[in-house]
């Protein structure tokens, strides 16, 4: 079998089909870039929130009533909808920005499932194209719901 | 207990689930929601929330190294992920009308069936190649990995492609009710069902786990059911312990550490039983 190899010293190279290749290095990608952008956010929104004394006070408040058990607590940092992460886009303190880092780790799979789309819509495969348009369908409408 | 204090004590949570969830090809969410509920008496609504959050985290980290090295299949991925999508979206329907107490019975039996999955797994390095499967064929669902440890490429069929797409259904159930990523489920359903080498099932499976607990977050978010607060440390601290044990994954003994966790897992498993029954 020409696939045979027993490198067992030099690392195995395996190259995939071009299609798989081109739709590996694009999922990789935004992956990689989903993940950097929203852990950076995040690691900085809660530096800033645990040491401005404004947010401190207030978190000190939701961490209380979040170890009290409550099921809904009033609450820093719990988006509910749209409106509330653009809200707190423009006041821009700790809590605001963990919450974006926190949607933007969120989107990064459904960014890739869209991205997929693309890749298969390049490759002309009509049936991929359709199943990842549809996951995409899902993945929005239950954004949607809320 | 100040913010900073218990922003430490959740990072490390994260670390342990997130570490021992890479090591075991998992999504970490088994420590996550135990460890929330049991130990700082958090709503277990919350706990799951923010289970999800940290579960996207630590499979999209894990899932760059597996889709670079060529060992998850993600035309197979995204076809299942039909299934689990369609699951995770019913299973977060399903849990906002489900008591806690219900949601404790639920994940005590979830935990109990990984533990027993996880302890009974191991390689199947011979075995007969899965009946013939059209589905699997007009989707050109066949795949072919790196396998370091044999030293050569290993070409592999899939079957029962429809068998699967069932059973990743109930996965996504689980997973959207619970908060964890149920790669005790998914594995087995490519592993066993329809053919696929283990680590190719587990690589392929860790992909799928962020979309999949996606689906469900949108729903928790409506309901106010994620604490920003609660999820990014855990979040950061998952990804920091699943860099880890990526770099750690050839040097720990694959048995001692099933049989620990089985162990473990079943302990947890008890309390949240207990927990949901008193």
């Amino acid at each position: 079998m020409s696939t045979e190899r027993t490198a067992a010293s030099h690392p195995l190279v395996y190259e995939p089909p071009a299609g798989i290749r081109r739709l590996e290095a694009a999922v990789a990608l935004v992956l990689r870039v989903g993940v950097a952008i929203s852990s950076a956010l995040i690691l900085v929104g809660t530096v800033m929130t645990v040491t401005a004394s404004s947010t401190a006070r207030e978190a000190r408040r939701t961490v209380a009533a979040l170890r009290a058990g409550a099921a809904h607590p009033a609450g820093l940092a719990i988006p509910r909808t749209a409106g509330d992460v653009f809200h707190g886009l423009r006041h821009a303190q700790g809590p605001d920005i963990v919450i974006l880092g926190v949607v933007l780790l969120v989107l990064t799979p459904i960014a890739r499932v869209a991205v997929s789309m693309f890749v298969y819509l390049y490759e002309r495969d009509a049936t991929f194209v359709v199943i990842t348009a549809v996951v995409l369908t899902l993945l929005l409408t239950s954004f949607a719901l809320g | 207990m100040t913010p900073s204090l218990f922003t430490l004590e959740l990072l490390g949570i994260g670390v342990v689930a997130g570490g021992l969830g890479a090591l075991l090809g998992l999504g970490g969410g088994f420590i996550v929601v135990p460890a929330l509920t049991l130990l700082f008496g958090i709503n277990i609504h919350l706990a799951i929330g923010a289970s999800l959050v940290s579960v996207i985290a630590t499979s999209s980290g894990a899932a760059v190294a597996f889709v670079r090295e060529h060992m998850a299949n993600l035309r197979i991925g995204n076809f299942l992920e039909l299934a689990t999508v369609t699951g995770a979206i019913t299973g977060a329907l399903v849990a906002s009308v489900l008591l806690p107490r219900a949601l404790y019975v639920i994940f005590a039996l979830a935990l109990a069936q990984s533990a027993i999955a996880v302890a009974r797994r191991k390689p199947i390095e011979h075995r007969a190649p899965p009946p013939a499967d059209a589905w699997a064929d007009r989707l050109h669902l066949h795949g072919a990995y790196p396998d370091a440890a044999r030293g050569r490429i290993v070409a592999y069929r899939v079957g029962r492609s429809r068998l699967g797409l069932g059973l990743m259904y109930l996965a996504g159930v689980l997973s959207g009710l619970l908060g964890i990523g149920s790669g005790t489920l998914k594995v087995p359903a490519m592993d066993l069902a329809m053919g696929l080498p283990m680590k190719v099932s587990s690589a392929t499976s860790n992909f799928m786990i962020g979309v999949t607990a996606a689906a469900s977050t949108g729903v928790y978010f409506a309901r106010g059911d994620i604490s920003s607060l609660l999820a990014a440390p855990i979040a950061l601290g998952g990804l920091t312990g699943a860099l880890i044990a990526s770099r750690l994954l050839g040097r720990v003994p694959a048995r001692g550490l099933r049989i620990t966790f089985a162990v473990v897992v079943f302990a947890i498993a008890l309390q949240m039983l207990v927990k949901g029954l008193t």
